[in-house]
C-alpha cells in the first residue's frame, strides 16, 4: 500500500495528503490545483478536512471529465474500504 | 498439486509457431491440463490466428493474447515471433473481454468482468491480469476501474499490447475473441498469494513543464506551445549523445523516439512515467492515457545500466510478496526499455529469471504496464518492468 493511500483511513486527513492520493495518477502539482478548487467551491478551508468533508471534495471532482473524474472515484472506493 | 510451468517461442507463420509452441508447451507440462495459456504474438502472426490455435490445442484452459513489440522467455528475446507461457497447478481462472474502450470504459470493463465470481471455495487468493489497447488512450482509466470493479482485495497484472512500433492497432484475445480497441480482464484464484513487482529506471532531464492544452489523451501544448517542439527542444542534446536527432526523425522513427524520452509526472519522491506514442501534424502528442491540462511533467530518459538493475529490482519486489518459492513468472515488459539496451536486454531477463530462482519466465515488449497493489493509488505504468510470478 502506498503511503498517501494509508493516510486516507484516518481521522482527519490534510489537503496534501488528499491531493496525494490523487497525484500517483494526476502528478502532485494537478492533483493540488484540482482539490483546492473544489474545496474552494464547497467553502471549505486549506489545510486538512474531516471524512464527510474529503468524501465532498471527492465527489465534486467525481463528476469532472476525464482522467480526473475516473481518479476522483478510485480514490473515494479505496477511502470508503480503508475506513 | 505442485505448479507446473512452460514457456515456449518461435518463428515462422502463425500455423508453424503454435505447432511449435504447442509440443514445445505439452511436453514441459507433462501431461498436466494447464489453467491459463498466454501467447504474446508480434505482427507477423496475427493475433487472431494465433489465439484460436492454442486455444484448439489447450481446450482445458483460459487462453488470453495480446499483439506486441517483441517476445522474449528466459533463453532470449526475439522479433517477429510467438512466446508462450502456460501455467498448471492449483490455479482457477476466469476470464473476460470488453470492447468499446474508447468510447466508455466504464462499460468496457463492466462487460469484462460480469461473468467473474468474486470468490471460489478452496482458493482464498485473487489476482487479476489485465490486458488492453493503448491505442484507445484511457489505459489509466481502465486500470483504476478495474480495480474498482474488482474489489480492494485484488493485486492487478498487465501489460498494454503492442505492435512492433506501428502505432496503428494493438490487439488483445480471450479464448475465441480478439479485438482491438479492447481489454481483457482475468483472474488468477489461487491458494498461495501471487507475487506483483514493478519498478522503472528513469530519471528526469527537463525543468517542469506544464501543459497548457489537452484533451483526453492528446497533449496539445506545453508552456503554450506545440508539445512536440517542446519535447525536441529539451532533448535534442541527449539525443545527439547516441546519434539521434529529432530534427531529422522520418515518421517512422518518432514513435520509437518518444518511446525514449517519455513524462515523468512528480508523485512527490518518486516520477510515475507517461508514454507518449505518437505525434500528430499539428505538433501535439497522442499518450496512453489521459494527461489532464495544467498538469506538470518533467520530460526524463533511462541509461542502460537503470534499466538492468530496475528489471531485477521488480523481480525481488514480486518474490517478496510470495509465501513460497517462485515457480515462473509472465513479465510485462516496456518496449522501450528494450530501445534503450539493445543487445543488453538479454541481461535484464536473465537478471529477473535469476533473482526468482532461475524459474522460466515469458512475456511482451508492452506500450505500457499494469501494476496495481492492495491500496495503491495508480496501476498504469510506463517504462518499467512488471513481474508477476507464480508459486511453486
Amino acid at each position: 500500500m502506498s503511503a498517501t493511500a494509508s493516510k486516507l483511513g484516518a481521522g482527519r486527513i490534510s489537503r496534501q495528503d488528499l491531493a496525494g492520493s490523487l497525484g500517483e495518477s494526476l502528478g502532485r502539482e494537478k492533483a493540488d490545483e484540482v482539490v483546492v478548487s473544489a474545496a474552494r467551491k464547497l467553502g471549505l478551508g486549506l489545510v486538512d478536512y474531516d471524512h464527510a468533508e474529503a468524501m465532498e471534495i471527492l465527489e465534486v471532482l467525481a463528476a469532472e471529465p476525464g482522467l480526473v473524474g475516473v481518479v476522483a472515484r478510485f480514490t473515494k472506493v479505496r477511502m470508503i474500504l480503508q475506513r | 498439486m505442485e505448479t507446473r510451468i512452460a514457456t515456449a517461442i518461435a518463428e515462422g507463420t502463425s500455423q508453424e509457431a503454435v505447432a511449435l509452441i504447442g509440443a514445445r508447451l505439452e511436453d514441459l507440462l507433462g501431461g498436466a491440463a494447464p489453467a491459463l495459456v498466454m501467447g504474446f504474438a508480434s505482427t507477423r502472426q496475427p493475433l487472431d490466428e494465433v489465439v484460436p490455435a492454442l486455444r484448439a490445442r489447450f481446450p482445458s484452459g483460459v487462453v488470453l493474447g495480446a499483439s506486441t513489440a517483441g517476445e522474449f522467455t528466459e533463453t532470449g528475446d526475439r522479433k517477429g515471433s510467438v512466446a508462450a507461457f502456460a501455467v498448471a497447478g492449483d490455479f482457477v481462472v476466469r476470464a473476460g473481454l470488453g470492447k468499446g474502450l474508447r468510447a466508455n470504459v466504464e462499460r468496457a470493463i463492466a462487460d469484462a468482468t460480469r461473468e467473474l465470481p468474486a470468490t471460489i471455495a478452496g482458493y482464498p487468493h485473487r489476482t487479476a491480469i489485465l490486458l488492453l489497447d493503448p491505442l484507445a488512450g484511457c489505459s489509466e482509466e481502465a486500470t483504476l476501474i478495474a480495480a474498482a470493479m474488482l474489489g480492494g482485495d485484488v493485486r492487478l497484472a498487465g501489460g498494454a499490447a503492442g505492435d512492433d512500433l506501428q502505432m496503428k492497432r494493438t490487439l488483445v484475445a480471450c479464448d475465441g475473441e480478439v479485438s482491438d480497441d479492447a481489454v481483457v480482464v482475468a483472474v488468477v484464484f489461487s491458494k498461495e498469494p501471487l507475487g506483483v513487482g514493478v519498478c522503472h529506471g528513469h530519471k528526469p532531464i527537463s525543468e517542469p513543464l506544464r501543459v497548457t492544452r489537452a484533451e483526453g489523451n492528446v497533449v496539445y501544448t506545453i508552456e503554450g506551445r506545440p508539445a512536440w517542439e517542446v519535447w525536441s527542444e529539451r532533448t535534442r542534446a541527449s539525443a545527439a549523445t547516441i546519434g539521434l536527432s529529432p530534427e531529422t526523425l522520418s515518421e517512422d522513427q518518432v514513435g520509437a523516439y518518444l518511446l525514449r524520452y517519455e513524462a515523468g509526472l512528480s508523485t512527490g519522491s518518486e516520477y510515475k512515467i507517461r508514454a507518449p506514442l505518437s505525434r500528430a501534424a499539428d505538433g501535439s502528442l497522442e499518450f496512453a492515457c489521459g494527461i489532464p491540462e495544467g498538469a506538470v511533467l518533467r520530460i526524463t530518459e533511462s541509461v542502460p545500466d537503470r534499466q538492468v538493475g530496475s528489471a531485477r529490482e521488480a523481480a525481488r519486489r514480486a518474490r517478496a510478496q510470495m509465501a513460497s518459492d517462485v515457480a515462473g513468472a509472465v513479465v510485462f515488459d516496456c518496449i522501450c526499455r528494450n530501445l534503450i539496451l539493445g543487445e543488453r536486454f538479454r541481461d535484464a531477463t536473465g537478471a529477473i529469471s535469476a533473482e526468482l530462482g532461475g524459474v522460466p519466465i515469458a512475456g511482451f515488449e508492452t506500450y505500457g504496464e499494469i501494476a496495481l497493489d492492495v491500496g495503491d493509488m495508480s496501476g498504469f505504468h510506463n517504462t518499467t518492468t512488471v513481474v508477476l510470478a507464480f508459486p511453486r
